[in-house]
């Protein structure tokens, strides 16, 4: 995971991969947009991530952010995710499960 | 004294005028003391979201008309507009004792800080929208935005500014900007977008030193080449009214064709293509009915790492490209580095003088095995490729026959590569046409390749001993010299001797007018920057080639640049 290739044509920084937290929920994806997950795709999954109850939170692991409310379109847009990087989903609430799995059909 | 500045080209078309200097001040640095109290919060509260009413209306109706390009950037501010981070911070600034006004300008000015912050310049640039939708909020509460600055402007301004939001391009003064030249901002970014769509000329990246100009002083924006020019000599400026004259003739006529191939009448047909530098000129492919790539730069793959990329991660990069090709072909320039731009892995020896150093060919063959690496990515995505799509493999800074067979018998050993370049057809090996030497001598290496490509910027400068970003002798390095001339039509000979296309990729290629003579020397592929593609492909359609070939025989007959200069302005 620290050796992604896609993003190496333009990005300067290797990755590092951090331990995430444990809520209810998690799971870790890969964008696939050749053009990252810019403004009008991230806008896609803020609308997803709105439709449900839980808190949903996400971390670039490969540039070894923070995580951010994946229901805000200015947070999610800190990630900087470009193709290639893994992303670590976590749902908590009672339709975590639901929430992480309408989710990872958008990568 | 004539100034010249570089930069790149976001909107096609000359604009000529007198500069104006914009200098916005951030929404969250302006009208602080003269702000007037804060009411009760509720009420403030209320204040905010009746602006952000009034501005979701106003982007609703500007999303409805224009290109869709342009209603997405609308769409997107729409969702900023709405986001929880910002009203959350608005709020909170509220709650605090901030009136709305101020309360927005603080929560939008702390936003666009961060983002300014990002390491990644695609994320990086999103400061804009969001400076964008709190100048729009701020208008709407009343408050003084500096896009008020805009309207109305002078006749003929050439709007100057280190950048511009799209709410500034869509509140400017349109009937009288005839150009713009951006410090920073890239040609992807909404202002670009924008511009192209209002068709107002747009140089961006033109670097800081342009804020140093005033306001008042006499400009050029070439869009076509991106540049500016500022106090252009008499000459200069002719050409420039003389192009501008005719881009205007055929710039609808361009755009409503551009995705039609580019024939000439006598039934020719020239691949125009572009030349891609970073990830946001892949996306200029397509909309601009581009051919596929002319000339990929690959330094970007080798620089701020402490070890080569292997052949999976070069793979994995030239697939990506790959597929925004459309289904052309895609031209690979070797890692063309010198002592300019040092890898910490090669340990390149210190050098007074890189750019007539070990650069190119002459650094990858003394380390073949990043030759190897390289060219064994690019064969084994040529496997998977078919001959409409191709892989062209292109060999920069040869000054000698004997680097071409060097290289040839490096990649002979490669696994594929006959395979790929003999029987699939997929694979194609050229050679970068930049030293003069090598034009003289092309015919000698022409047989044992399969096309030529002429990098007029650096021919000219190698030709003319000028550096073109040296602003005292810029503008001694033409490639439009008869010097420069003749080596173009030597390889074109050369070329046409060996049955093997001969293509350019140089700026000069990007100017419609040179059309003919480009083609009347007998070149056969262009490439050039996306926004350029739909004018140059225009101007091909109307190149006459017998016309074509007799200006071509008495430009090589001229002894001075400025008789060819004239001789394009006689036939345009």
């Amino acid at each position: 995971m620290s050796n992604i290739s896609h993003s190496s044509f333009l990005d300067e920084n290797p990755a590092q991969v951090e331990p995430p937290l444990q809520p209810s929920k998690s799971v870790v994806v890969t964008v696939s947009d050749p053009r990252g997950l810019h403004l009008r795709s991230g806008r896609d999954v803020v609308r997803i991530a709105s439709r449900f109850q839980a808190r949903i939170t996400a971390a670039n692991l490969s540039r070894n952010t923070n995580a951010v409310d994946l229901k805000s379109i200015l947070q999610l847009m800190q990630l900087q995710a470009r193709q290639g990087h893994s992303l670590h989903l976590a749902a908590s609430g009672p339709d975590a499960d639901a929430a992480i799995e309408a989710l990872c059909s958008l990568f | 004294m004539q100034q010249l500045f570089h930069g790149l080209s976001a909107a096609p078309g000359v604009g000529i005028g007198n500069i104006y200097k914009y200098a916005p001040v951030a929404p969250d640095d302006t009208g602080g003391t003269s702000a007037p109290p804060a009411g009760d919060p509720e009420e403030e509260w209320e204040r905010f979201l009746a602006a952000r009413l009034l501005v979701d209306e106003e982007l609703a109706r500007l999303a409805q008309i224009g290109q869709t390009a342009t209603a997405e950037i609308f769409l997107v501010h729409r969702e900023i507009l709405h986001d929880s981070t910002l009203t959350d911070a608005v709020r909170a600034a509220i709650d605090a004792g901030s009136d709305a006004t101020r309360a927005t300008r603080q929560a939008t000015g702390e936003l666009v800080r961060l983002f300014q912050g990002l390491s990644d310049q695609y994320f990086a640039s999103r400061a804009t929208d969001i400076r964008d939708v709190g100048q729009r909020l701020v208008f709407r509460l009343g408050g003084i935005t500096p896009a008020r600055q805009l309207n109305p402007l002078p006749d003929d301004t050439i709007l100057l500014a280190e950048d511009l939001t799209a709410f500034d391009t869509t509140h400017l003064d349109q009937a009288h900007v005839v150009g713009i030249a951006l410090a920073a901002s890239t040609p992807t970014a909404h202002t670009a977008i924008l511009a192209r769509s209002l068709g107002i000329p747009l140089v961006c990246s033109a670097g800081a030193e342009i804020l140093q100009l005033h306001t008042g002083m006499f400009g050029v924006v070439d869009g076509i080449r991106g540049r500016l020019l500022v106090d252009p000599d008499e000459e200069t400026l002719e050409q420039y009214e003389l192009t501008r004259s005719r881009l205007r003739r055929f710039q609808a006529e361009a755009l409503s064709q551009s995705h039609e191939p580019a024939l000439t009448p006598d039934g020719e047909r020239i691949p125009v293509r572009v030349n891609v530098n970073s990830r946001e000129d892949l996306l200029h492919i397509h909309p601009n009915g581009a051919e596929g790539i002319g000339l990929l730069r690959t330094e970007n793959l080798f620089q701020h790492r402490t070890s080569p990329p292997t052949v999976s991660e070069q793979l994995a990069a030239y697939q990506d490209v790959h597929s925004y090709t459309n289904n052309h072909s895609l031209t690979v320039r070797l890692l063309d580095i010198g002592g300019d731009k040092p890898v910490p892995y090669l340990q390149p020896p210190a050098e007074a003088n890189p750019f007539l150093g070990v650069r190119g060919i002459r650094l990858l063959l003394r380390h073949p095995q990043m030759l190897i690496d390289q060219a064994q990515a690019l064969i084994e995505l040529a496997q998977n490729v078919s001959p409409v799509d191709r892989i062209r493999i292109l060999i920069p800074m040869i000054s000698k026959v004997n680097e071409v067979r060097q290289t040839l018998e490096l990649l002979e050993e490669i696994p594929g590569y006959r395979h790929c370049r003999r029987k699939l057809g997929t694979l194609e090996v050229g050679v970068l046409i930049e030293v003069p030497s090598a034009a003289l001598l092309a015919h000698h290496f022409a047989p044992q390749v399969d096309f030529l490509s002429i990098g007029t910027n650096d021919l000219a400068q190698y030709t003319l001993a000028a550096d073109r970003v040296n602003s005292a002798v810029a503008t001694l390095a033409t490639p439009l010299d008869p010097s420069v001339l003749r080596l173009i039509a030597l390889t074109c000979e050369a070329g046409r001797a060996a049955g093997i296309p001969v293509a350019i990729c140089g700026e000069v290629a990007g100017d419609p007018s040179v059309q003919p003579l480009l083609l009347g020397l007998g070149l056969n592929e262009i490439s050039v920057a996306g926004p350029a593609v739909p004018l140059v492909k225009s101007a091909i359609r109307r190149v006459d080639m017998d016309a074509a070939r007799e200006l071509a025989a008495t430009a090589l007959k001229c002894s001075r640049a400025q008789e060819i200069h004239q001789l394009l302005h006689d036939i345009g």
